[in-house]
């Protein structure tokens, strides 16, 4: 696809971004009362229709969202890489319900480039490789491993593996540059919370083989080597990339990593505000609007759970607009 | 080889109304898939997107108005062509080609920016003047390239 095929996508996604939540709606937003009022707000801004549980107001915002693309993008196949981690979450959902006997409907994640019924039913069947869907081989490899282990944790690392691995071919093979730099960062971060997970619990160096997946700007050796060794080392290294305020964060707490993570894509996209026509300004459509949906999530569900609005705005995320 | 300053004149005509037309084709049809994207959202939008979509088509204009002079004279409209020497021939050619060349390009590019407009106002929607003024820039050179193309044309003397 060229540039230019994307004249009408672009206009209509920035005609969706005139209407994206600010961040100083978010703060307004977070000092809410109750969940009711933040609701009222909401509607009163036209984000939502009518008031609904969280659950299925954010189901709904990320359905609108899909559905918008899908009908705005004119190569479908470059929506491929929004749902990459979805699809793995999902196949990793299908695997464990196997297992637990749970409904996989109530954790499925949306949007998802694979029919979510087609997966279920290959999964009671153990046919994953029949399923025309990247991470097939991943998902059957998974289970094998879950069913002759016994232990659900193999299967899970074995699938978020496949994730980051598909993830940074993305990064390696995506024309769009903002493509790759998002899935290269997604890929880095994710591989950068396993080598410290794998730092703090002293797994061995067979368990750190099969987690760390590839890297895009790191070095998966260096990163492997460090994650087996000393904390400072592993530190030192981090320090030295890209990543060194995120591993700085993360030394302080997890959710602060995560923060860090979702704002710097938000930095990241925030070059196409600039960019006329492509591939990119989807990308960072898609970006910032997630992003806007996940700001809410935490907001309403902290009001939920009572949390005081300091709180709350201590994890609201940059928006883009 | 009698009628090949005709010719040549009427190949001139003809890249003038043909590049500058399809220049003029391929800008407008540009920003109205912009302009479409836009309207899908917010149909009040369709004056201002029109505004923005009118200009890439101006070119195709210039190359016509420029071919008709060729055609008037030539006397090909009348019904009468002129004699022409193959050199009166090249030469018509030549003062065609401006208007053919710059106006391809430029509606082309003041497509690009007219569909940017149309993002422009699609999140601004006061920002119009910017986004005409900065497309109404890129139509100066082939205001230009007009002018050029009149002037030679005018002043080839036949017969």
């Amino acid at each position: 696809m060229k540039n230019l095929d994307y004249a009408y996508c672009v206009a209509r996604l920035r005609a969706n971004e005139a209407y994206m939540l600010s961040g100083a709606f978010m703060m307004k937003l977070c000092e809410s009362e109750s969940l009711d009022g933040a609701l009222s707000l909401l509607t009163e801004k036209g984000w939502i229709k009518e008031k609904g549980s969280v659950k299925d107001i954010i189901s709904l915002k990320n359905k609108e969202l899909w559905t918008l693309l899908n009908e705005s993008v004119p190569d479908k196949d470059e929506l491929g890489m929004f749902c990459v981690l979805n699809d793995f979450f999902n196949i990793k959902t299908a695997v464990k319900c196997q297992f637990s006997g749970a409904d996989p409907f109530d954790y499925y994640l949306y949007p998802s480039s694979v029919d979510l019924a087609s997966l279920t039913e290959k999964a009671k069947l153990h046919e994953f490789s029949s399923l025309r869907l990247r991470g097939a081989d991943t998902a059957e490899k998974a289970y094998r491993t879950a069913l002759l282990t016994e232990n659900g944790q193999n299967a899970e690392i074995i699938i978020d593996r496949g994730a980051i691995d598909c993830l940074c071919d993305y990064a390696e093979k995506k024309k769009s540059n903002l493509g790759n730099e998002v899935c290269g960062f997604l890929c880095d971060t994710a591989n950068i919370k396993i080598a410290l997970r794998i730092n703090a619990l002293g797994k061995g160096k067979d368990f750190a083989e099969e987690a760390i997946g590839n890297c895009f700007k790191l070095d998966r050796k260096t990163l492997l080597e460090l994650a087996l060794g000393e904390r400072e080392s592993l530190y030192a290294y981090l320090q030295s990339t890209q990543y060194a305020e995120g591993a700085s964060l993360y030394a302080e707490s997890t959710a602060l990593y995560e923060k860090w993570c979702d704002d710097r894509i938000i930095e990241l996209i925030g070059k196409a505000k600039y960019t006329a026509f492509g591939f990119d300004p989807v990308c960072a459509f898609y970006y910032g609007k997630q992003n806007e949906i996940k700001c809410v999530s935490i907001i309403l569900t902290a009001l939920q759970s009572g949390l005081p609005a300091e709180r709350i705005k201590e994890r609201v995320r940059i928006n883009y607009v | 080889m009698d009628n090949l300053g005709l010719f040549l004149a009427i190949l001139g005509a003809a890249f003038a109304a043909g590049f500058s037309g399809v220049g003029s084709a391929k800008g407008v049809g540009l920003v109205g898939e912009a302009g479409a994207g836009l309207l899908s959202e917010d149909s009040s939008m369709f004056t201002k997107v029109l505004v923005l979509q009118i200009l890439p088509g101006t070119q195709g204009l210039y190359g016509f108005l420029i071919a008709i002079i060729v055609f008037t004279k030539t006397g090909l409209l009348a019904g009468a062509p002129v004699a022409m020497t193959w050199q009166q021939g090249v030469a018509m050619l030549a003062a065609c080609l401006p208007i053919a060349i710059v106006g391809y390009f430029s509606a082309v590019y003041q497509g690009r920016v007219s569909a940017s407009g149309v993002s422009l106002i699609a999140k601004k929607p006061t920002e119009l003047i910017k986004g005409m003024t900065m497309a109404a820039l890129v139509e100066f050179y082939a205001v230009l390239a007009l002018l050029i193309s009149f002037l030679a044309v005018n002043n080839i003397t036949l017969g």
